[in-house]
């Protein structure tokens, strides 16, 4: 579209591959990262988590669900800055008091057993791939509207960039690029919106009032891109270029009733101020609610929208916990007290984030509503600024928009790659460098494939789907183990897979359309409100059946969790250094 | 490894008999003269490459390294205590957040309220949630720092003297 915005992704991109490139030596194993991040400061390591935590969903999808279904996609922000506070209240400190890598170290290290880092090493591959599926949609539509590319190109594309570098040398251990990547996002996102908002005046628009339906501020003439079907509020005179109801037109003038229509690919349709905006019917809540209804609509085809509200804010507030590429960051703050200070402005960062995709939604509402027609809402972040303001401004700041969003893209699926890859090196195949680049390219080639089959589904809708798998089978291993001595490998073992397995298996029924409405399409589209509990519920019960299998160091690695340093190096000197506990060193297996 | 070298030629910890009640910490082992780490009362351990940590034989550190139920009553309760604040601010972040859609539900007047003509939804769930997020965890970091330097000191008061 503009060289700007194609210079500026180009850029991105050869930053982050410059970057891999040198850091071949810097960041191999998780000892590396230890030794060369052990005293990263708090403000750097958060800014370096956020970096590596705002991902396409955040940067595109959010906005853009915000636009189609309405205020109830707010959720999902507030629930991934959540997300962080209970990892600060539920696990920040003991964590990195245990110091564990992974989450297969922190399982087997706790309760001591082969399966289980087996389970939960499938886990975090399921998890991972799960995650990396939107980032690479992300990369299809952006490359779709900069260059006009086909969707697959995008995807291919990240793909290619990411395997390869994560197979040279990797991009983890560099604090300091995740920390400027946040920056870069913040100020790809922050400055639009500021700018955007600055220019649209704060004339107060109807849009936003719940009584009437969205109109046309002013005289605007919408472009369908492919087939659309919509409907009308109420009749209005449209000047029509292409096909409408079976019709063709040529720039004539034709009376709309306020019924349902349908456009042809490559129509367009001019309206005069004041007109009604049309409602796409790809994108209207099934319920009919209005736009701004606190429920989420997205997954569930807008039933029970309060079971489907809840189920996003279980998932998302206690998916974070569990994501396999958050916890390695956790091991670079020196101490416990600094982990718990290093996640508070996390919470900071991303509450300072999610405030512009907010304002980005709320703008297209006012004026841009023949964005949401499109059918397309990922992409609506990218189109706005140009769309506003016309001329070179628009374009610089689309131009920084989509360099963003591909910081977003390349910071968060490194981070997953590497920790999928290291999980398949590590557990499935032999140790060694060469190994990890195969499996790095492997599961990158995995995901490209896969994400070229899921371009229909919203992008924080899949995101969220990583979470909730994430809540039901992680976050109750990490609680419990952390919080409770009477956990046994069994029952963990237990919770994971049928927490775990039976929320994958509701995702992957609702994407291949098992139920699209009634309860059916919330308790599959939305799992998390019975597949959380369920998993608690499982491991405690399992658990509490098999005490004899209680870990007999299960006292030791309490003190060692919940002791501050500074006792707990002294009272774990006789212990530490006996087994696999060794402070120096991650748990590695029994 | 330091670490490893240390714990190789290390007295037993708590093996020392009755502990020093306080002032400066005597050596549990003084007799043991093979070690030349343990001298006139203090033993210099280099821990990790960043920390130079002092040691002192202390009651309430052996008592949590033996395990016994002294120990492990004064450890269950910390443990206790640290679990009952994170709860509590978990359960406050969670009614506050939580509560919004079943009082949307219940009343459905409260999403239609406008506060200068912006939609309270919009307000409440783009904006206002946040600062409560930042404050429960500004609180809680708050807490659980006191309630960790309380244990410590209730541990190991030997070493929050200044001139140790």
């Amino acid at each position: 579209m503009s060289d700007a915005a194609v210079s500026a992704i180009a850029f991105v991109t050869l930053l982050t591959i410059m970057v891999g490139a040198r850091g071949i030596r810097v960041a191999r194993t998780p000892d590396d990262f230890m030794v060369a991040a052990r005293q990263v400061r708090p403000a750097l390591n958060a800014g370096a988590i956020s970096g590596e935590y705002l991902s396409a969903a955040s940067f595109l999808g959010i906005a853009g669900l915000v636009v189609a279904q309405g205020l109830g996609a707010l959720w999902y922000s507030v629930g991934y800055t959540a997300g962080y506070l209970v990892l600060l209240l539920l696990v920040a400190a003991p964590l990195r008091r245990f110091g564990a890598y992974t989450i297969p170290d922190f399982a087997v290290g706790r309760l001591g057993s082969r399966g289980l880092r087996l389970t939960a090493t499938a886990l975090v591959l399921v998890i991972g791939w799960f995650y990396l599926l939107p980032q690479m949609k992300g990369a299809g539509i952006t490359l779709q509207w900069v260059l006009g590319t086909p969707y697959w190109v995008g995807v291919v594309i990240l793909g290619v960039v990411v395997s390869c570098n994560i197979a040279m040398g990797g991009m983890k251990g560099i604090t300091f690029v995740q920390c400027f990547q946040y920056w870069l996002k913040l100020c790809a996102i922050g400055i639009p919106a500021i700018v955007l908002l600055i220019a649209a005046g704060h004339s107060s628009s109807p849009n936003l009032t719940p009584e009437r339906a969205p109109v046309f501020t002013r005289a605007t003439v919408v472009t369908m891109t492919q087939a659309t079907g919509f409907t009308l509020s109420h009749p209005a005179e449209a000047t029509v270029s292409g096909l409408i109801d079976q019709r063709t037109y040529r720039d004539q003038a034709v009376r709309l009733c306020a019924c349902r229509h349908v456009a042809g690919p490559g129509t367009r349709i001019g309206f005069a101020a004041g007109a009604p905006v049309p409602v796409s019917l790809a994108m209207e809540p099934s319920s009919g609610q209005s736009w701004d209804s606190p429920f989420v609509t997205s997954g569930t085809g807008g039933a029970h929208p309060l079971a489907a509200t809840y189920g996003v804010i279980i998932a998302t507030f206690f998916g974070a916990i569990g994501l396999p590429h958050i916890l390695v960051r956790f091991y670079t703050n020196p101490d416990g007290e600094a982990a718990r200070r290093t996640t508070l402005i996390v919470v900071l960062l991303l509450s300072s984030f999610y405030l512009f995709p907010t304002v980005l939604a709320v703008l297209t509402r006012l004026q841009a509503p023949q964005l949401y027609l499109s059918g397309d809402s990922d992409s609506i972040v990218l189109a706005l600024p140009s769309l506003l303001l016309p001329g070179l401004p628009g374009e610089l700041l689309a131009a920084l928009v989509a360099a963003g969003a591909f910081a977003a893209f390349l910071s968060t699926s490194s981070g997953l790659l590497v920790s999928v890859a290291g999980a398949l090196s590590h557990d499935f195949m032999k140790r060694g460098v060469t190994a990890f680049r195969w499996c790095a390219i492997t599961a990158g080639a995995v995901a490209t494939i896969a994400a070229l089959l899921i371009d229909r589904f919203p992008l924080a809708l899949l995101v969220g789907w990583a979470f909730a798998i994430a809540a039901s089978s992680f976050c109750p291993l990490m609680v419990l183990g952390i919080w409770w001595r009477r956990l046994t490998r069994i029952g963990a073992t237990a919770g994971i897979v049928i927490g775990g397995g039976s929320c994958l298996a509701a995702i992957v029924s609702s994407m291949l359309g098992a139920a699209a409405s009634g309860w059916g399409a919330v308790l599959l589209g939305q799992p998390a409100t019975w597949t959380v509990p369920l998993a608690f519920g499982v491991m405690i019960v399992v658990s509490l059946l098999t005490q004899r299998t209680v870990p007999a160091n299960v006292g030791q690695v309490m003190l060692r969790m919940h002791l501050p340093e500074a006792l707990g190096r002294q009272a774990y000197r006789t212990v530490s250094q006996a087994s696999w506990l060794s402070p120096d060193r991650p748990a590695s297996g029994p | 490894m330091s670490a490893r070298d240390f714990s190789g030629s290390s007295p037993a910890p708590g093996a020392g008999g009755p502990a020093p009640a306080s002032g400066a910490p005597l050596p549990a082992t003084a007799e043991d003269d093979r070690e030349p780490a343990v001298q006139a009362g203090r033993q210099r351990v280099v821990w990790r490459p960043d920390q130079v940590l002092i040691q002192h034989d202390i009651p309430g550190l052996s008592d949590l390294r033996d395990d016994t139920s002294a120990g492990r009553l004064l450890v269950r309760s910390f443990v206790r205590a640290q679990l009952g604040l994170s709860l509590m601010c978990l359960t406050f972040a969670l009614t506050v957040t939580a509560s919004f859609p079943v009082i949307a539900a219940m009343v459905p007047a409260v999403t239609r309220v406008m506060v200068a003509g912006v939609p309270l939804t919009l307000i409440v769930l783009g904006f206002a949630f946040y600062p409560v997020f930042l404050v429960v965890g500004w609180f809680y970091n708050r807490q659980a720092r006191q309630l960790e330097a309380r244990f410590t000191s209730l541990v190991d008061p030997v070493s929050r003297r200044p001139d140790v």
